[in-house]
């Protein structure tokens, strides 16, 4: 039987073999692959939030639903590098200022979050912090078993950026699994 | 027989040896033998521009074009995952959408360009579900070698046949569809038969497949919409035009009166006229699309028509067809005759180097016997007979070269043994109904 399964090779090779090879990976851009079939244990996910990321879409939250097991751990983060600039221009009184209202603006967006979260039967737990916002979520990511991050991160977006750069960044720094909302 | 005979025909039978073998490329070895032939003056250059089927060539040509065209918008990518979809997790579903739309796909469009595009996902699921693929596979060639049977551009051998004969599309469908019909309904039946007591999953594993299978968005296998759009307009107009082929003068009378309403469009037309305005409209760049038309299958063809024609210029075609019309009396004797023979060569040797010899045989045929019926015969036996053995046709060779490329081994045994089946099975079945509309 060798000889008739070598003649198979042989006319596979000849009449299709190239165009299943374009054809694989056109449908790998979209296939899940084994490895990604695999759903890792997910214990802990950070979730960082911002002024520019201030919501969960619905889809995104029905991704979070199948991790039933995990705790989210919701991260707003003030913009150490703009409190710096604050502080040099105008002065330290209105840097305090500016971490006050931010603050408030960003428990309200914690709470609104986590109250979503907690509806769909979630447990998650908030956290604010004043810092550079790169630094502070690869640090975090360290001990949480995903990460997920809005595409607005950092930066609004626009048609021809529709990632930001400090999404980007941090999608490319960050040693967990990634998803991008 | 004389010398030029024995020449035509040891050429012949080395260039069937060779595609059969394919340690050379079977285009190869069919440029090898025309060369020959026409070297030693057996084919003239006159006779082989009379062997060379231009309605075979151009049609595949023009198809190639179009089918190359739609491709790159994502279209048939999106057809297998809705397909999927639609299964909602139950492999008996998911053999059966697949066999139906790998038959209804393969009556349009090539048998190899259809399993090439399906089998990557009909893998992909069998491997989601932890289920063996081999079952699948093995229906999705038998579907796709039923379906092509259906129409005139559905398997090249159905193409050739149409080039030579001056059958029309709607002849084909009216003559092969039932035929088609009821040897698909038999196939199905067949597969769950034999296979049906392997699908059965647990509910669990079903809802794990049905949310796996609903991640894959199909809308992300679109690569261009608009291209998207446009192939779906195009393949429509193209498959309405095919329809309309043999009468369009009539209907383009009453709307352009100077169009003569006796005028036809031969099928190789529409696939041209459907090329050109495909790559007119898509914009898509003619050096990329034409670069991937399958120009070693033109060549292959083109070769197969001139040693075939070397048979005929010497005569010995004229004198196979003599010795078989002393042999078979009436038109009901040659359609068994030529159904079964087609069948159980197609297996063994490709249905297109077969066709391509059986051709001129029913054409000499012709002086003594109506060959309406023994066209049909043909068709039926050269298409379905691939299903007969691992090599009996294009579309079971990608499939199971697919196959091998993911570590699944179907052995040439494992594949006669169901395979020889369903064609004996559909063979018969078809025979009877061919019987029933034209020999009865």
């Amino acid at each position: 039987m060798g000889y008739i399964q070598s003649l198979i090779k042989r006319k596979f090779k000849d009449i299709g073999e190239k165009q299943y090879e374009k054809i694989s990976i056109e449908y790998a851009q979209f296939l899940v692959t084994e490895e990604e079939l695999e759903i890792p244990e997910v214990k802990t996910i950070l979730l960082p939030l911002d002024i520019f990321a201030t919501d969960i879409p619905e889809k995104c939250m029905d991704v979070l639903a199948s991790f039933d097991k995990a705790e989210i751990h919701l991260m707003y983060l003030i913009d150490e590098k703009v409190t710096r600039i604050v502080s040099e221009i105008i002065g330290d009184d209105q840097k305090e200022q500016y971490i006050r209202q931010h603050k408030d603006s960003g428990y309200r967006v914690l709470g609104n979050v986590s109250s979503k979260i907690e509806d769909k039967g979630l447990k998650s737990r908030s956290s604010l912090y004043v810092g550079m916002k790169e630094d502070e979520i690869i640090r975090l990511s360290e001990s949480a078993d995903l990460v997920v991050i809005s595409r607005d991160y950092g930066e609004s977006t626009s048609e021809t950026v529709p990632v930001s750069p400090l999404a980007q960044d941090i999608i490319r720094k960050v040693l967990k699994p990634v998803i991008l909302y | 027989m004389i010398t030029t005979q024995w020449i035509a025909l040891t050429v012949f039978i080395a260039v069937y040896v060779l595609i059969i073998d394919e340690r050379v490329h079977r285009a190869v070895a069919a440029m090898a033998g025309a060369a020959i032939v026409i070297f030693l003056g057996i084919v003239p250059w006159e006779g082989m521009l009379e062997h060379l089927d231009f309605g075979t060539l151009f049609l595949l040509i023009g198809m190639m074009i179009i089918i190359n065209t739609a491709r790159g918008s994502g279209i048939f990518e999106y057809i297998a995952i809705r397909t999927a979809k639609r299964a909602k997790g139950s492999p008996l579903m998911v053999m059966l959408l697949f066999m139906l739309v790998t038959a209804v796909v393969s009556a349009f469009l090539d048998n190899v360009t259809t399993v090439l595009l399906l089998t990557p996902m009909l893998l992909y699921i069998t491997k989601v579900m932890n289920l063996k693929p081999i079952p699948f596979l093995l229906a999705e060639i038998f579907a796709s070698n039923v379906g092509g049977t259906a129409t005139l551009i559905g398997d090249p051998p159905n193409i050739m046949i149409a080039s030579a004969s001056g059958l029309t599309f709607n002849e084909f469908i009216l003559n092969m569809g039932p035929i088609v019909v009821v040897d698909m309904l038999i196939l199905i039946v067949m597969m769950y038969m034999i296979y049906g007591k392997d699908m059965r999953v647990s509910a669990e594993k079903r809802e794990e497949f049905v949310r796996t299978i609903n991640d894959l968005d199909e809308d992300a296998a679109i690569v261009d919409r608009k291209l998207f759009n446009k192939s779906i307009v195009m393949i429509l107009m193209v498959v309405f035009l095919f329809f309309i082929h043999s009468n369009i003068g009539e209907i383009l009378h009453v709307f352009l009166p100077f169009v003569d309403p006796t005028m036809e469009l031969q099928p190789a037309e529409v696939a041209l006229f459907g090329a050109a305005i495909f790559l007119l409209w898509s914009r898509a760049q003619p050096e990329e699309i034409l670069e991937k038309v399958e120009w070693p299958t033109i060549f292959f063809f083109a070769g197969l028509f001139i040693v075939v024609g070397a048979l005929v210029e010497t005569g010995l075609i004229a004198e196979l067809a003599a010795w078989i019309v002393s042999i078979v009396h009436t038109e009901g004797e040659a359609v068994i005759l030529i159904s079964w023979f087609a069948a159980f060569a197609s297996a063994l040797v490709d249905n297109i180097p077969l066709t391509a010899t059986m051709i001129p045989l029913i054409q000499d045929m012709g002086a003594v016997m109506d060959t309406y019926p023994l066209w049909w015969a043909l068709s039926l036996g050269a298409c379905l007979g691939g299903n007969g053995s691992a090599i009996g046709a294009s579309a079971n060779v990608v499939v199971l070269g697919i196959a091998d490329r993911q570590g699944i081994n179907i052995s040439f045994v494992e594949f006669l043994k169901i395979g020889l089946l369903v064609m004996v099975v559909t063979v018969a079945a078809g025979l009877g109904v061919l019987w029933m509309m034209h020999i009865m």
